[in-house]
C-alpha cells in the first residue's frame, strides 16, 4: 500500500459525496417502493423463463407444461440448433484467431517494431540534455520533490530541435 | 539556502542568462516555423498559379474544343495534374540560384527581426567565473543551488558539476562535423599574436586544412614581426564569419615552423583559396614560410549554440 504523499491535505471519503437511498439509513417509503418495484421486475423477468422452460421440459407429457403449441416448439427448435450453430462457428472461429494471433505475437516479439538505433541515439541526446540541465541521473533519481525554476524548464520544440540537428528526427 | 550578496548577484546573473537563452531558442525556433512557412506557401502558391493558367488554358482558350468533344472531366483531371506539377517547379526553383537568393533574402530578413534575442542570445553564450568559461555548468549550478539545494555555494556546485561530466560520443561527433562545415566555408582566418614587447597584433590570413583534423596552415613572408611572434607559439584565432554567421575561435593551438616552403603545398592553395597564388612566382613560393597550426581545441560559434572540439589532449 502507498503511502500518502506530503502533498495531499485533505482527503475526501465516499460516503462524503454520495446519498445511498437504498442501503443507507432511514429513507423508509423510499426502501419498500423500491422493494415492490424490484420483485415486480424480477417476477416478470423471472415468467417466460419458467413458461418457456415448463414446456420445454415437459414436452412429450400431455399433463404437464404452460404451452404445446407445436409451431411454439419447432420455433424453439429452430432458434436452438441457429444458435449451437452459431456458437460452434464463434469458438471455432475465435479459437482460430486466437492461435494465429499467439503465433504471430511471438514472431513479433521476436522482432523490434521500430528503429532501435534511433531510439537509442535519440535517448542518448535526451540524457545528455538531462545531464546539461539537473545533474547525473543517479543524483536525479535520488529525488523526491523537484520544483524546476522557469528559467530551467526545457522547451517546447527543445528536445526535437536536437533530434533534428542531430539527424535523428 | 543564504548566499553572500556576491554570490547571490552571480546567481542572478545565471538565471537572466539562462532567460536569455531560452529567448533566443525561441527565437531560432519561430525563424525555423517561418521560414518553414515560407516555402509552404511559396509551394502552394505555384502549384495555384500552374493550376488556374491550366485552367484558363482549358477553360477558356479552349472552350469550343472541349464543348465539341465533350472533354470536361479529363480537362478537370489535367488542371489537377498541373498542380501537382506546379509544385513540383516550385520545389525544383528552391534548387535553382535565385530560389536560393530568395531563401537566403527570407532567412536574413527573418534574423534581422529577431536579430535582438539571436545577438544578446550569442553575447550570454560563454559565461565567465574566476577568468574560466563556465557556460555549459551553469544549468547545473543553479539545479543544484535553487532546485535541488544540495550545495549551500556556488563554488560548490560547480565542482560537483565538474567531477560529474556526461560525455556524448554523438554530440562530440556531431561538434566535431559543425567544425567542419564551418572550416570549409571560410579559408580567411584572424591570427592574433603577442609581441616581444608584449604588443599584441592581429592580422587577416588566408589558411588551408591540411587534411588531418584541426591541422591548418598558414603562409608568410620570411620578414617582419609576425615571424618572430609566430615562432614564439603565443597565437589565438578566429575565423571570418561565415554567411550564416558561424565562426571558429581557438587560443589552445601550437603554431610551429613547418619544414617545407609554400610550393609544397600550392596544390592545397589552389584547391582552397582559388587565386591565392595567382602572381606569386615559383621563387616566391620558395621563400614564403609556410606555419602548422594544431588546434589542440576549437569553439564553433553558431547563432544558437556554442559547441567545444577536442582534437588533441595537453
Amino acid at each position: 500500500m502507498t503511502t500518502k504523499p506530503s502533498y495531499v491535505v485533505h482527503t475526501v471519503t465516499e460516503k462524503e459525496i454520495t446519498v445511498d437511498w437504498f442501503f443507507g439509513r432511514g429513507h423508509w417509503g423510499t426502501k419498500i417502493a423500491h422493494f415492490f418495484l424490484l420483485l415486480v421486475a424480477w417476477f416478470f423477468a423471472v415468467l417466460p423463463v419458467v413458461v418457456t422452460a415448463s414446456a420445454i421440459l415437459n414436452r412429450d407429457n400431455p399433463d404437464k407444461g404452460w404451452w404445446k403449441f407445436a409451431e411454439g416448439f419447432t420455433l424453439w427448435d429452430t432458434t436452438m440448433a441457429f444458435l449451437g450453430f452459431f456458437l460452434v462457428l464463434f469458438v471455432v472461429a475465435y479459437l482460430v484467431l486466437f492461435l494465429l494471433n499467439r503465433s504471430s505475437e511471438q514472431s513479433r516479439n521476436a522482432t523490434s517494431t521500430y528503429d532501435e538505433a534511433r531510439l537509442a541515439k535519440r535517448l542518448n541526446i535526451a540524457e545528455s540534455l538531462y545531464a546539461e540541465k539537473f545533474g547525473p541521473p543517479a543524483l536525479r533519481e535520488q529525488q523526491r520533490h523537484v520544483k524546476i525554476q522557469p528559467y530551467a524548464d526545457i522547451e517546447t520544440f527543445e528536445l526535437r530541435g536536437l533530434y533534428r540537428d542531430l539527424g535523428v528526427e | 539556502m543564504q548566499l553572500d550578496p556576491a554570490e547571490q548577484a552571480l546567481l542572478d546573473d545565471m538565471k537572466y542568462r539562462e532567460l536569455t537563452i531560452k529567448r533566443q531558442k525561441r527565437a531560432t525556433d519561430a525563424i525555423r516555423f517561418r521560414e518553414r512557412r515560407f516555402r509552404v506557401v511559396t509551394l502552394g502558391l505555384t502549384g495555384v498559379v500552374v493550376a488556374g493558367l491550366a485552367t484558363f488554358v482549358m477553360f477558356e482558350l479552349l472552350r469550343r474544343v472541349l464543348d465539341r468533344v465533350g472533354w470536361w472531366l479529363p480537362g478537370v483531371l489535367v488542371v489537377a495534374l498541373c498542380a501537382f506539377v506546379g509544385v513540383e517547379v516550385g520545389r525544383w526553383f528552391f534548387h535553382t540560384r535565385p530560389g536560393r537568393t530568395m531563401m537566403d533574402k527570407r532567412a536574413r530578413v527573418l534574423r534581422e527581426r529577431y536579430a535582438s534575442e539571436l545577438n544578446t542570445g550569442r553575447r550570454w553564450m560563454p559565461f565567465y567565473y574566476k577568468g574560466e568559461d563556465i557556460a555549459p555548468y551553469v544549468p547545473q549550478v543553479l539545479y543544484f543551488l535553487e532546485s535541488d539545494q544540495r550545495f549551500s555555494t556556488i563554488d560548490e556546485a560547480l565542482a560537483f558539476a565538474k567531477q560529474n561530466t556526461h560525455s556524448n560520443t554523438l554530440l562530440a561527433a556531431q561538434a566535431a562535423k559543425k567544425f567542419e562545415k564551418v572550416a570549409n566555408e571560410t579559408n580567411l582566418v584572424v591570427i592574433s599574436s603577442v609581441g616581444a614587447n608584449g604588443v599584441p597584433s592581429s592580422r587577416l590570413m588566408r589558411f588551408v586544412k591540411s587534411g588531418r583534423p584541426g591541422v591548418w596552415y598558414v603562409s608568410t613572408p620570411p620578414y617582419g614581426p609576425k615571424v618572430n611572434e609566430f615562432d614564439d607559439g603565443r597565437v589565438a584565432i578566429a575565423t571570418f564569419p561565415t554567411a550564416e554567421g558561424d565562426n571558429i575561435t581557438s587560443n589552445r593551438i601550437d603554431i610551429r615552423r613547418a619544414p617545407f616552403a609554400l610550393d609544397k603545398i600550392a596544390d592545397l592553395y589552389e584547391e582552397q583559396v582559388p587565386g591565392y597564388l595567382d602572381g606569386v612566382t615559383g621563387e616566391e613560393k620558395q621563400r614564403e614560410l609556410v606555419y602548422e597550426l594544431t588546434l589542440r581545441s576549437a569553439r564553433v560559434d553558431t547563432w544558437i549554440t556554442r559547441d567545444e572540439v577536442r582534437f588533441y589532449d595537453d
